[in-house]
């Protein structure tokens, strides 16, 4: 019964962290609608952030210990680039639940007890942003957003999303070893994207369609 | 892997809301339900509708590649690092850290639950074009513009990996093949960077042609779902899956923390 009501805690913390960042963001008249290229790179992205992640699934991931480290190097790395091409509020989310739900319609089927985990990682990054402003133009700040997710990520799957749905329980020392890879793999992650970003930008600026 | 395979099926007639629903209930009672003899019946229910779908050899034999390593993971991972008391030792491979038959039985328990929720996931995404996915989200009252980014993404999949296989052929033809971990990193860094830049520039023309066509969230979809007399059924049924599941737990077959019943 306790991890039901740990679970049931937590989407009722995630609903108080949506209102915090729709609060915010109406205070600062930062919400506007997304544009339609807006949306299609968007789109792309989460097109990618699923195509890096899938090939890992049967390989090198099913290591135990290995697969947190695995999964979060390019998707930190991918997502990170996303926020720096799509400056807006909300694009976290649209990235984090787009590509769950994009990952469970190609995969693993609708499943809405996943949801407030994709939830919650997108509202920590959305709350770091209105924080520190929503450019990322210095490595810091994008080691905050992008260890900011793995943190909430890893935490949330391992205390809470795999004992309640999965059952599975692990030593303390190993979900903590669990935690600290997934963090490892978002600052190399987070590096890569620092890297790349430059580049990218500068292409995507003086490219035409 | 579990993309949507065509072939006329009652399975495959069935509205995606209805599918949903299946892949929800399962996950709900893979929840709910402890004992291994109930969690095997669960998996035992999700394999009747493949049957009815008849899965091609090939597609068939990459899941059961999918279901053996996600086994093999959970117990091994299980048995190593299960974190309850007794444990029975069976292999030491450092001090410390030794796999016990308990973790290893409990994996087994978990893969069950694993393997369900798997089973009955897959099915709805083997089953039902995913348009008709986002249809059915769509008629679930997800908003238009989510839709159409994930509509979006669906269209930009085949054709960033078509564009990454033709990066890599043209890498090659200029000499950058070789083997080894080394010359592997160095290739995915090449094909990353053009990658994302053609990728994006796809990104472009499409939303530049979506506008020049006046896309806008008002529209219409040019088709419709409706419950046929089959849907009612299997979610009438679903509803008593749903009852019996939740009257075992609380009748004490529910989930047992950590334990082995």
């Amino acid at each position: 019964m306790t991890l039901l009501w740990l679970y049931i805690s937590s989407v009722f913390g995630l609903l108080v962290a949506i209102g915090v960042v729709v609060v915010t963001g109406l205070r600062r008249r930062a919400f506007r609608p997304f544009a339609t290229l807006e949306l299609a790179t968007a789109a792309l992205l989460i097109c990618l952030l699923h195509v890096a992640v899938v090939p890992w699934q049967i390989g090198l991931a099913k290591v135990p210990g290995l697969d947190a480290l695995i999964f979060s190097i390019p998707y930190t790395a991918i997502f990170l680039l996303g926020l720096r091409l799509v400056p807006k509020p909300g694009i976290a989310t649209l990235l984090v639940f787009g590509q769950g739900i994009f990952g469970q319609l190609l995969g693993r089927g609708i499943n809405p007890a996943w949801w407030p985990y994709y939830l919650w990682c997108a509202m920590g990054v959305e709350l770091f942003l209105f924080a520190v402003g929503r450019q990322l133009r210095s490595l810091p700040a994008m080691l905050g957003a992008g260890v900011l997710r793995g943190l909430i990520a890893y935490s949330y799957t391992y205390l809470i999303l795999a004992p309640f749905l999965w059952h599975q329980f692990y030593a303390p020392w190993y979900v903590a070893l669990k935690i600290s890879m997934g963090m490892v793999g978002c600052v190399i992650g987070t590096v890569l994207a620092w890297r790349l970003a430059p580049v990218i930008e500068k292409a995507t600026r003086h490219s035409s369609p | 892997m579990t993309a949507y395979f065509d072939r006329p099926s009652p399975v495959h007639a069935l509205d995606p809301r209805v599918k949903i629903a299946w892949s929800v209930v399962v996950s709900l009672l893979a929840v709910v339900l402890g004992h291994p003899l109930l969690l095997g019946v669960l998996f035992a229910l999700t394999i009747v509708p493949w049957c009815l779908v008849r899965p091609p050899l090939a597609r068939l034999r990459l899941l059961m590649v999918l279901v053996g390593t996600t086994v093999l993971g959970t117990m091994t991972s299980q048995g190593f690092f299960y974190g309850f008391e007794p444990r029975t030792e069976l292999l030491t491979l450092l001090p410390g850290l030794s796999l016990c038959w308990e973790g290893v039985a409990y994996g087994a328990i978990v893969s069950l639950r694993l393997l369900s929720v798997l089973s009955a996931g897959a099915l709805v995404v083997f089953t039902t074009y995913p348009s008709d996915l986002i249809l059915a989200l769509t008629k679930l009252r997800v908003p238009h513009s989510f839709a159409f980014m994930l509509t979006l993404a669906l269209r930009f999949l085949p054709e960033t990996v078509e564009q990454g296989k033709r990066i890599l052929v043209a890498q090659q033809l200029r000499g950058g093949g070789g083997r080894g971990l080394s010359s592997a990193v160095r290739r995915f860094r090449l094909l990353v960077v053009p990658l994302l830049i053609v990728s994006l520039r796809s990104a472009r023309q499409v939303a530049l042609a979506a506008e020049v066509r006046a896309y806008s969230s008002n529209r219409v979809p040019c088709k419709d779902l409706r419950f046929a007399s089959a849907d009612w059924a299997v979610m009438a049924g679903l509803v008593l899956l749903t009852t019996a599941g939740i009257t075992a737990a609380l009748l004490g077959y529910g989930a047992a923390l950590g334990g082995i019943r």
